[in-house]
């Protein structure tokens, strides 16, 4: 318990001093010490000038303090504290009362050695008289002159502080003097007399050895780092240690030296086994102190040991890090690195030792700068505490690489250094270059081949969009929401149902996502789009990520859709052409073939689609095959007309064009075959050949010839008939203006001039009948006939037909001569008729006025037989005259005057006029005439006729049948027969029959009968281009043929 | 039976004249008449009475073959005049000339185209067809 007590109060000692000790300050320390050596030494000095013997010896009969050493303390005191205000004044002063003092301690030390009285000891007061004479009044002691220089020297190295070396020598002679101090010291507390000292400390007195004590522990403060005063200083756990065995010890030895010296004094155990106890107790306590210690220090050791197996660890752990790392201090040098460095770099251990890491990482603060900068060290505060960059690193060799270097702060022991980790990119580099390498290539891809990206988070219902997939939509980002409805907005409202479908089943997991739909850009423009995904599940099978690419594909789509158009027009196309066509493939099998090459082909009803050309035609012959061949392989077959003979034995003519189709490709497709049918062509050239052969002959015969003009070249050709007519020779070159000039002239000229321009100008066609002079000067007469080809105007050639016509023309005009003068006689011969009948007919006519007014006037007249005579003479002339105006009357043939007239009609009129005659005469009167037939006649004459041979029929009737005239009609090719039959007294026709038309010709008693009447008749049927016959029987009855033109109905 | 009042007669026939003239007396065709010997002379005439005021004939017996202006001169000069009264116009003629009979029908005016010799039948019918209007 003691001993605890003693340990506690041992460590609260020892933590007092520590605190005390690390309170303390360079300067502070050395100052405070300094005072109190000056202070002691004024003191001391102040005592021997009052002469007092307490201040200077302190106890009464021990040494003093001698004057010198006062001095030498006050000369210590004052330098130090000069130094301890480090200026160059106090410095050189300082130095002075350094130099000064050492003079002083030398001196002594001298007369020490050499025995000599120098004369200092009592320079300024004498000694007080001691115990022991030995030593010499008034002289320091060896010990205190030695102690002097000892304590004078490192106060006068300390400007020199750092040589090392120096220092250390300082140190050592500090801690001589606190040896020298100490045993002092230890002597008095002892109470050993000081003739019992060694010579050396004789004369120290207490309070010198005291102030040696303090002042050379306090100097050796200073520099803790030599010597063992650091044993006061430090505070690791050895220093501490050392501290409290050091106190403990100190305790120890002086109880231990205490007892000893009262046993001692007392006598109580004999001297020799007292000192032997003295040792076994200081042996046994040490030991337990010892004890103690080293459990602390095994206590410490074994925690070491932990935190050094830590630190173990963690160097392992650390030397396993495949990067280096570098300690830097504040400087840029490096404090440290782990093995990896040193490997990295191809240092060995030590070679980095404290050398700038700018060696290794010659950029990492900065361009040529070695150690970091306020701005590196600002950047800590800014990025984290962390400062990333890509550095160039060189190896010891050389060799330079890429690192990637992290730099981050660590603070130790009050220090802040830099922890360099870098990391070595040439693999990371090559890496990064291929991978950068590969995204400029998918950046690329994805730039040409317009693919966009996307990402949709199915928990956040988030959809992200790459750059690509606005390009894509031809949409704006700002416009773009990023969740799964703006997508959804994008599309084409038809295709969005499907689209949507698609995605439900992918994130369903039932299929891929791979569809196409249409989306409306922000331009309205329709694009295609082509969407494939990728769904990711989690652990539950949920799908929580989809990934996808969008690309367009417009382009591809319209192309499909114009291939397809095209296609599909190509094949209407074919079907509808007008001329026979036909598609194949490669094979000769029916691709397309045009309504025309059906109908041609007589394939109406056969399915040829997909049939092979050659199944359809069997009879193709291997001369068509051989051409299939070579179109197949890329040649043009044409040709203009070909025979064909078909399976039937008929022969076809045909023309056709046949040649190869490619695809899209550029490959070959198959053939296009174009027929065309020419045999019904061939035929009519055949046919025209013929027409125009016999043409020929017949313009041969006819003298006809063609001529033909084109206005374009201004060129006129004649044919060989033409030529010979104008009696030329068959190399004669016609032209326009020669062959008007064949022309008579005057108005067969004009006429042809005036035609052939008009024709010319307005392409009226011309038939002119003109005169002509030959080139042998006959004169002749030609039809020319002429007629554009256009037949409006501006044509590019006219043509014609020129005819001979001279024999006809000699004819015509004789025949129109005739008809001229026979006409002019008809013309003369009817005004005479009418003329003289007129006039004949007025004075008839007042003759017969007169005698009806003399009658009326004179009535007794009319009795007279000669008045009677005169008027019967009257009439008859009127009749005669009248008669004779009905044969003028009739004249010529009156073509042109017929008309139609409805015969039965006609016929039931003339019965309704003479119907009281044929009731009185009893006789019927019969008209058979169907109702549809009709006659070209005059009305008069047909109503005459009708009349004449009516009223005959009557007249002539027999009394001994029952008579009737009966009237039919019969309509035979363009003519009418009207039969008038009676049962009469018929007409001996052999003693009769030519005078029966004749005129004033009767052969009846018949007071009726005029003679006239047939005659009339028979002149007026003719003169309507029409003829009478009759035919008799006596007795029996007559019948009249009328023949008359049929009337077109 | 009515008469008419003025008939003219135009014909250079002086016999037929008096026979025609005579007839009609008999037959109380008329009160008066106007004779003329061609066409000529009886527009002259007649055109004077038209401008004067005078009386007109109602009915003309227009001759065709007659010296200086014949029948079918006088009437394209006549109807040419504008006249109130309606005066209706025979041709009386021996001509049985188709043309002239083709022709009478041009003129709307002409009443009827009658072949002498002209009968006391005929004058009576006339005036009937006339005096009926």
């Amino acid at each position: 318990m003691m001993c605890a007590i003693f340990k506690r109060k041992g460590r609260q000692l020892c933590y007092f001093a520590e605190e005390m000790i690390a309170s303390s300050k360079q300067p502070k320390f050395l100052y405070i010490s300094s005072i109190v050596t000056l202070g002691v030494g004024l003191i001391v000095l102040f005592g021997w000038f009052l002469g007092s013997e307490v201040i200077t010896q302190l106890i009464p009969g021990m040494p003093s303090m001698k004057f010198n050493t006062a001095l030498c303390f006050v000369l210590l005191g004052a330098s130090s504290l000069f130094f301890s205000f480090p200026k160059k004044i106090n410095r050189s002063i300082g130095g002075t009362l350094i130099g000064i003092g050492l003079i002083i301690s030398f001196l002594t030390l001298f007369e020490h050695i050499l025995g000599q009285n120098l004369g200092i000891d009592e320079l300024f007061f004498p000694d007080f008289i001691q115990e022991d004479d030995k030593s010499h009044p008034g002289r320091m002691s060896a010990a205190t002159a030695i102690c002097f220089i000892l304590c004078f020297l490192p106060l006068a190295s300390m400007p020199f502080k750092k040589m090392k070396k120096v220092q250390a020598a300082a140190q050592i002679t500090l801690h001589i003097t606190i040896l020298i101090a100490s045993v002092s010291v230890f002597s008095y507390l002892l109470f050993v007399p000081t003739s019992a000292r060694l010579t050396v400390f004789e004369s120290m007195a207490i309070h010198t050895s005291l102030s040696f004590l303090l002042y050379s522990i306090s100097l050796s403060f200073i520099q803790t780092e030599f010597g063992f005063f650091s044993l006061f200083t430090g505070k690791k756990k050895g220093d501490r240690l050392a501290r409290i065995l050091f106190f403990r010890i100190l305790v120890l030895i002086i109880l231990l030296s205490g007892i000893q010296l009262l046993i001692l004094h007392y006598k109580f155990i004999n001297t020799a086994f007292s000192i032997a106890l003295f040792g076994v107790v200081f042996v046994w306590i040490c030991l337990a102190l010892v004890r103690s210690m080293s459990n602390a220090i095994n206590k410490v050791d074994s925690a070491k040991m932990l935190v050094e197996k830590d630190l173990q660890k963690s160097k392992s752990f650390l030397e396993a890090i495949a990067a280096s790392l570098f300690v830097v201090d504040l400087s840029g040098n490096i404090q440290d690195q782990n093995q990896n460095a040193l490997t990295q770099f191809g240092y060995s251990v030590g070679e980095l030792e404290k050398k700038p890491i700018s060696t290794l990482i010659p950029q990492l603060f900065g361009i040529d700068v070695r150690s970091p900068t306020e701005a590196f060290l600002d950047a800590f505060k800014t990025s984290n505490h962390h400062i990333q960059s890509r550095q160039v690193a060189v190896r010891k060799n050389g060799e330079e690489f890429y690192a990637s270097t992290l730099v981050s702060q660590a603070m130790f022991d009050g220090e802040n250094y830099l922890i360099v980790n870098l990391q070595d990119l040439t693999a990371h580099e090559a890496l990064e270059s291929q991978l950068n390498l590969n995204v400029e290539k998918l950046n690329t891809a994805v730039e040409f081949f317009q693919i966009g990206f996307w990402e949709y988070d199915v928990l956040l219902n988030n959809l992200s969009w790459g750059k690509s997939m606005y390009n894509v939509y031809n949409l704006k980002m700002e416009d773009f929401t990023g969740d799964f409805e703006a997508w959804e907005r994008s599309l084409h409202p038809e295709d969005l149902p499907i689209a949507n479908q698609e995605f439900a089943k992918a994130l369903s997991g039932e299929k891929d996502f791979n569809t196409s739909f249409r989306v409306i850009g922000s331009d309205g423009q329709i694009r295609h789009i082509r969407a494939k995904a990728k769904v990711f599940h989690n652990d539950e099978g949920k799908p929580i990520r989809v990934l996808g690419t969008n690309w367009d594909i417009t382009k591809e789509k319209e192309a499909e859709l114009a291939i397809e158009k095209s296609n599909e027009r190509l094949q209407i196309f074919i079907e509808q052409a007008p001329s026979a066509i036909a598609m194949f493939d490669t094979q000769m099998r029916y691709l397309s073939a045009s309504q025309r090459w059906i109908s041609d082909y007589g394939l109406e009803g056969r399915k040829i689609l997909g049939v092979s050309h050659y199944t359809v035609f069997p009879e193709i012959g291997d001369d068509w095959k051989e051409i299939h061949r070579a179109c197949l392989a890329g040649a043009i077959s044409a040709v203009d007309e070909a025979e064909f003979k078909r399976e039937d034995g008929s022969t076809q003519w045909l023309s056709w064009d046949v040649r190869p189709w490619y695809t899209l490709e550029g490959e070959i497709g198959g053939i296009i075959m174009n027929t065309a049918n020419i045999t019904a062509q061939k035929e009519n050239i055949r046919q025209r050949l013929q027409v125009e052969n016999i043409l020929d002959k017949t313009n041969q015969i006819a003298r006809t010839g063609t001529w033909e003009m084109d206005l374009i070249h201004n060129t006129v050709i004649w044919s060989k008939m033409v030529k010979q007519i104008h009696e030329v020779p068959d190399d004669f070159i016609p032209e326009l203006a020669s062959g008007i000039s064949f022309y008579k002239e005057g108005l067969s000229r004009d006429a042809i001039t005036k035609a052939v321009t008009k024709c010319v100008e307005t392409g009226q066609p011309f038939d002119l009948e003109l005169e002509l002079v030959t080139a042998k000067g006959n004169g002749i007469w030609v039809r020319a006939i002429g007629d554009s080809d256009t037949g409006a105007s501006n044509p590019s050639k006219i043509f014609g037909i020129f005819q001979d016509i001279t024999e006809r023309k000699k004819d015509e005009l004789a025949l129109n001569y005739m008809l001229t003068i026979s006409n002019d006689q008809n013309e003369r011969l009817r005004n005479y008729a009418h003329i003289v009948s007129h006039n004949l007919r007025s004075h008839s006519g007042n003759i017969n006025m007169m005698l009806e007014l003399i009658a009326e006037t004179h009535p007794t007249w009319t009795e007279e037989e000669m008045f009677q005579m005169l008027q019967v003479s009257s009439s008859q002339l009127r009749d005669t005259i009248t008669h004779l105006n009905e044969v003028v009357a009739i004249g010529g043939t009156v073509d042109e005057n017929l008309l139609q007239i409805n015969l039965r009609k006609s016929i039931d009129a003339c019965i309704g006029q003479i119907s009281g005659t044929a009731i009185d005469a009893k006789v019927e009167i019969q008209n058979l005439v169907d109702e549809n037939i009709s006659i070209l006649g005059l009305a008069a004459y047909v109503d005459s006729m009708l009349i004449n041979l009516i009223s005959n029929g009557i007249k002539y009737r027999s009394n001994e049948v029952k008579s009737f005239v009966r009237i039919d009609a019969r309509h035979v090719d363009n003519h009418v027969e009207i039969t008038v039959e009676d049962n009469g007294i018929g007409i001996d026709l052999k003693r009769h029959g030519d005078k029966l038309f004749g005129m004033y010709k009767t052969f009846h008693g018949n007071k009726d009968a005029r003679g006239i009447g047939l005659f009339i008749t028979k002149n007026q049927i003719e003169a309507m281009g029409g003829s009478i016959h009759v035919a008799s029987i006596p007795n029996k009855g007559t019948t009249f043929t009328i023949t008359l033109t049929y009337g077109e109905n | 039976m009515e008469k008419i009042d003025l008939a003219c007669i135009i014909d250079d026939d002086p016999i037929f004249v008096f026979g025609a003239k005579r007839i009609m007396e008999m037959a109380h065709f008329c009160e008066d008449f106007l004779v003329y010997s061609n066409g000529r002379e009886a527009l002259d005439k007649l055109k004077v009475m038209i401008e004067a005021g005078e009386k007109i004939p109602d009915i003309i017996l227009l001759d065709i073959n007659m010296p200086i202006l014949d029948g079918w001169g006088f009437l394209d000069e006549f109807t040419q005049i504008p006249i109130e009264k309606k005066i209706t116009i025979y041709i009386i003629t021996s001509s049985i000339d188709p043309a002239d009979t083709q022709k009478v029908k041009y003129y709307e005016d002409v009443s009827n185209y009658i072949i002498k010799p002209i009968t006391a039948e005929k004058l009576k019918k006339i005036l009937s067809e006339n005096t009926k209007d």
